[in-house]
């Protein structure tokens, strides 16, 4: 054990030179108890300021002595009897306060100490085990939600693949595959839809990611005039979306504009387009 | 000067816990010109330090069987009676009447610029040990130390954090230390 901060500290100089109170004092007479070495520090220190009481030693005048010696063989008598008066509560301070106590006080202040330590050490074990608890059930909770949105991401999917498969197969639907009109991109983007009752589906996953602010737009052609078909929605890109209702289209096309949609496309924003076979 | 081993301090102890008047006329030739001086570092006047030492004296006499040699040393225990007892006196009402000036803020260059009557030239250099310390700290150690004012009495009167009070006397009794180890 590191002693040096006790011996360091200047309590040990407070309690030689009794000016440490009651309580801290029977401290550092346990402490002097357990430590050896600071017991040997604490008789250091007497015996530095011993040392310098000694230097400043003041010869008294000789008659004190005589009426000293004069009291105390009047007092032989009571000599042990301890004195009443004074102030015996200051000399007291250097006798250890452990010592005033009885055994049982001495074993019930060790007890009580005891179990406090024992009490101390439990609630640290069931604060830890508590914190670890917490912790698990927090890992457990996140792991559950990002199984559900996994879950709901593949219910997604799956419900996207069969709507996919219900219109590829649905003989009343025309498949219209829209191209990257740039030479150099090459994206996708299929059109559903039926030529008599005008329902469009879109199926814009393979479109790359829009910027912020923007939204891909579907429009179709009569004559080479755009109709808007609708906005395809930011949030549901990987799923097929319901567009509007449709009639006598000779081509489809996607453009980027900006969000919410524009009355006429912007063509140098044309991203794919198809013709109706 | 002065050495541990060359007295038995618990035989002696004994002795005067059996009311040996020789023995304590053995302590008293050995220890009075030192508690005295411990005194006279609280009340300059040496006739009433000769008092307070006599009365000294006598509580040490009458209380030694509360005296735990296995606890501290004799001597160690003697001058801390001795201060208490002489800071008793500066706060009783007699001294109070008298010239000396006991409040806190009066007394704390008494000690320094009162000459002790009857101490030589030589002692009162020593008695200057307190001299090693910076200003502030030196008034701390005297109203601490001479004065017996408690750190927290200190701490309100000054109007200086107890925390600061404490570590200041710390460290003056550190470096006091350090001194009196030198010389």
């Amino acid at each position: 054990m590191d002693l040096s901060c006790i011996i360091q500290s200047g309590d040990l100089e407070l309690y030689v030179l009794g000016m440490l109170p009651p309580d801290e004092a029977g401290k550092i007479e346990a402490l002097c108890k357990l430590f050896p070495e600071i017991q040997q520090e604490v008789d250091a220190i007497a015996a530095t300021f011993e040392a310098g009481a000694m230097q400043m030693a003041v010869t008294p005048s000789a008659d004190v002595k005589e009426k000293l010696m004069a009291s105390i063989s009047a007092k032989t008598g009571v000599a042990v009897a301890p004195e009443k008066n004074g102030s015996p509560v200051k000399v007291v301070e250097m006798k250890p306060v452990a010592e005033q106590k009885s055994s049982f006080s001495k074993f019930a202040i060790a007890a009580s100490w005891g179990l406090f330590l024992l009490a101390g050490a439990f609630a640290v074990y069931l604060y830890n085990g508590n914190q670890q608890l917490k912790t698990d059930v927090a890992t457990l909770q996140q792991n559950a939600t990002k199984s559900e949105q996994q879950i709901g991401e593949l219910a997604k999917e799956v419900s996207s693949y069969q709507l996919y498969r219900q219109l590829k197969s649905d003989p009343s639907l025309t498949t219209i595959a829209l191209a990257s009109v740039k030479p150099n991109e090459d994206f996708q983007a299929e059109v559903f839809w039926n030529k008599t009752s005008g329902e469009l589906f879109i199926d814009p996953s393979y479109l790359p990611q829009i910027p912020i602010g923007k939204q891909y737009q579907l429009w179709f052609l009569i004559d080479g005039k755009p109709i808007d078909a609708g906005m395809i929605s930011l949030t549901n890109t990987a799923s097929i979306q319901k567009m509007k209702e449709c009639k006598g289209a000779q081509m489809f096309a996607i453009t980027v504009e900006n969000e919410g949609g524009s009355p006429t496309p912007t063509m140098e924003q044309m991203i794919v387009a198809g013709k109706v076979g | 000067m002065f050495s541990a081993a060359t007295y038995n301090e618990s035989e002696l102890v004994n002795r005067l816990t059996n009311g040996d008047q020789q023995a304590m006329s053995e302590l008293y030739d050995r220890f009075s010109g030192a508690i005295l001086g411990v005194i006279m570092k609280i009340i300059t006047d040496q006739a009433i330090a000769e008092d307070v030492l006599q009365e000294t004296m006598l509580k040490i006499w009458n209380n030694i069987n509360s005296f735990d040699t296995s606890k501290g040393r004799l001597f160690t225990w003697m001058i801390n009676i001795a201060r208490n007892q002489a800071i008793d006196k500066t706060r009783s009402k007699g001294f109070k009447n008298s010239s000396q000036n006991s409040s806190l803020e009066d007394s704390v260059y008494v000690s320094e610029t009162v000459p002790s009557a009857g101490a030589s030239v030589d002692t009162m250099d020593v008695q200057n040990w307190l001299l090693h310390l910076p200003e502030e700290n030196r008034q701390l150690m005297r109203l601490a130390y001479f004065m017996g004012y408690t750190q927290e009495e200190i701490s309100k009167e000054l109007n200086m954090p107890l925390g600061t009070v404490k570590t200041k006397i710390r460290n003056s009794l550190i470096v006091l230390r350090k001194k009196l180890n030198v010389t």
